[in-house]
């Protein structure tokens, strides 16, 4: 099984990542894949979806309109840990289009399955679902935890497959970085010279410098550039660092 | 191997996710260990680290004067994957402080190792690092792949432990979402009012209406709040190569 999860780390193009899931998920019980991204909260979105095995009736429903329909990504993205479809946590609360949509599931013969989000960088998240061949089976012998591994692990390469698509030049340099990260920060010239003990003008000419290797004209874009590239982590320290102290207080009291 | 991994997703408590992801780095000769979080793109902000057999003198000045010269994340966000810090890409150029937070790595014994960025919900990041022993065989020579399973597994079960109060997450109009999507694209709010057909007054208010509910003061931060939450997705480098060739040929065109 480990080689298996290997194969999919060392998949050289999406093609290969494919085969590799396909193995891999195969072993785990499940012949059946999917996988959206990126997923966010509007299911409006284009969301790019790879079907491995699931009807294509389903796919084309699905494409066409069901997708704004369908509640499982969010529901997943909110969990963070795999379910069974068939099987939802109690405190899901559905609209019914969404429940309409769930029902519609086993007249494609997707009527049991697993599913789970997944997390890569530039806060991407992803979607996998898996369900047996006729999509009646419990699926009771794979194991969830294994699943998630396995979902992670594919949706990693996948990002990074993505990124090496386009070979970006990393030509930034330092303190052109430094710039960029507070402008992450949504600081202006003068709050980032202030930072960097250096004069407003420096500063102005990195920015414009920076533009120009991003090829943007104004600073959101070359946030959301530098995002995309990895230059910026999109993560929020304060969210976790109130939920640590959380911890630690619960674990005083 | 398999076993270890089971193991740790099935830790009870944070200590029980370190000591069970050591454990299993130690079997494959990974003896040192440490993890990090959170890591955002703000290096001020504080880290927490929990270390396990690197030297306390390393974590203590790390805490009260390395942290924000210590390039390792940073150049680990661009390789999305276990990453080398005594080989670092030729394309991450460091500035002095950064050498010479890497020589203190070379005195204290860590001028070799291993380590990588771990992605959970909430746009949560976390750092895995690791290392063998001063006088153990090469870093390199170790199983890189079984590394990246434990730094996952570890994070995945450590975001399932500590969970995010359930947020209400910021409700934006259908409009505002278009708006913020504009914004995001760079637009501005003449722009905006073009691309959606309202008058840029309207465009003004959705605006002051969007910095209000995500609680920001610029149009920088709605963005990258906006991220965070999944409310606007960082395109997939696929689209923006597509977009770029399109300006390419568009360019060429004339």
């Amino acid at each position: 099984m480990l080689n298996k999860l290997k194969g999919l780390i060392e998949a050289r193009s999406l093609q290969d990542l494919r085969e590799a899931a396909v193995s891999a998920f195969g072993e785990m019980g499940v012949p059946r894949l999917l996988c959206l991204s990126p997923v966010g909260h509007d299911r409006s979105v284009g969301r790019g979806l790879t079907n491995a095995g699931f009807p294509e009736e389903w796919e084309t429903a699905y494409r066409d309109a069901r997708h704004m329909d369908d509640p499982l990504p969010d529901i997943s993205v909110r969990i963070g840990t795999a379910f069974r479809w068939h099987d939802l946590p109690s405190d899901v609360v559905l609209n019914e289009r969404e429940t309409r949509y769930l029902s519609d599931l086993s007249k494609w013969g997707m009527a049991k399955g697993i599913c789970v989000a997944t997390y890569g960088s530039a806060a991407r998240v992803g979607f996998i679902a898996a369900s047996s061949e006729s999509g009646e089976d419990d699926l009771d012998g794979v194991d969830l935890s294994l699943f998630q591994i396995g979902a992670e692990t594919a949706y990693l390469r996948y990002c990074q497959l993505m990124s090496a698509e386009l070979q970006y030049e990393m030509n930034l340099s330092s303190r052109e970085l430094d710039v960029l990260h507070w402008m992450a920060q949504g600081r202006s010239n003068a709050g980032i010279a202030d930072m960097l003990d250096l004069s407003q003008e420096t500063v102005g000419t990195y920015v414009k410098r920076i533009f120009a290797k991003l090829d943007v004209f104004d600073r959101t874009s070359a946030v959301m550039k530098g995002v995309m590239r990895g230059l910026v982590i999109a993560s929020d320290p304060n969210v976790e660092a109130a939920a640590q102290q959380r911890r630690a207080r619960r674990k005083r009291a | 191997m398999l076993g270890h991994l089971r193991h740790i997703v099935r830790s009870r408590t944070v200590e029980d996710i370190f000591d069970r992801s050591v454990a299993a780095l130690r079997e494959i000769g990974l003896t040192r260990v440490y993890f990090q979080g959170p890591i955002g793109s703000d290096r001020s902000l504080t880290r927490n680290t929990a270390s396990f057999g690197f030297p306390e003198t390393w974590q203590k000045s790390y805490e009260l004067n390395w942290q924000v010269h210590d390039p390792i994340p940073d150049a680990a966000s661009r390789i999305g994957g276990p990453l080398y810090w005594h080989r670092l890409p030729s394309s991450v150029s460091l500035s002095e402080n950064e050498l010479a937070y890497m020589e203190f790595l070379r005195e204290m014994q860590m001028g070799q190792g291993i380590c990588m960025l771990q992605y959970g919900n909430v746009s949560r990041v976390g750092l895995i690092a690791a290392s063998t022993d001063p006088d153990g065989p090469e870093v390199e020579s170790i199983d890189r792949e079984f590394f990246q399973f434990v730094g996952m597994s570890s994070f995945m079960r450590f975001c399932q432990l500590v969970t995010m109060d359930p947020d209400i997450p910021v409700q934006l109009s259908g409009r505002e979402q278009d708006v913020l999507y504009w914004m995001a694209q760079g637009r501005s709010n003449s722009a905006i009012a073009d691309v959606l057909g309202i008058r840029q007054d309207t465009v003004n208010t959705y605006v002051k209406r969007i910095f209000a509910k995500l609680e920001v003061f610029d149009r920088t931060s709605a963005v990258m709040k906006g991220v965070r939450q999944g409310m606007v997705i960082v395109s997939d480098p696929i689209s923006e190569l597509v977009a770029d060739q399109m300006r390419a040929k568009h360019r060429r065109d004339g």
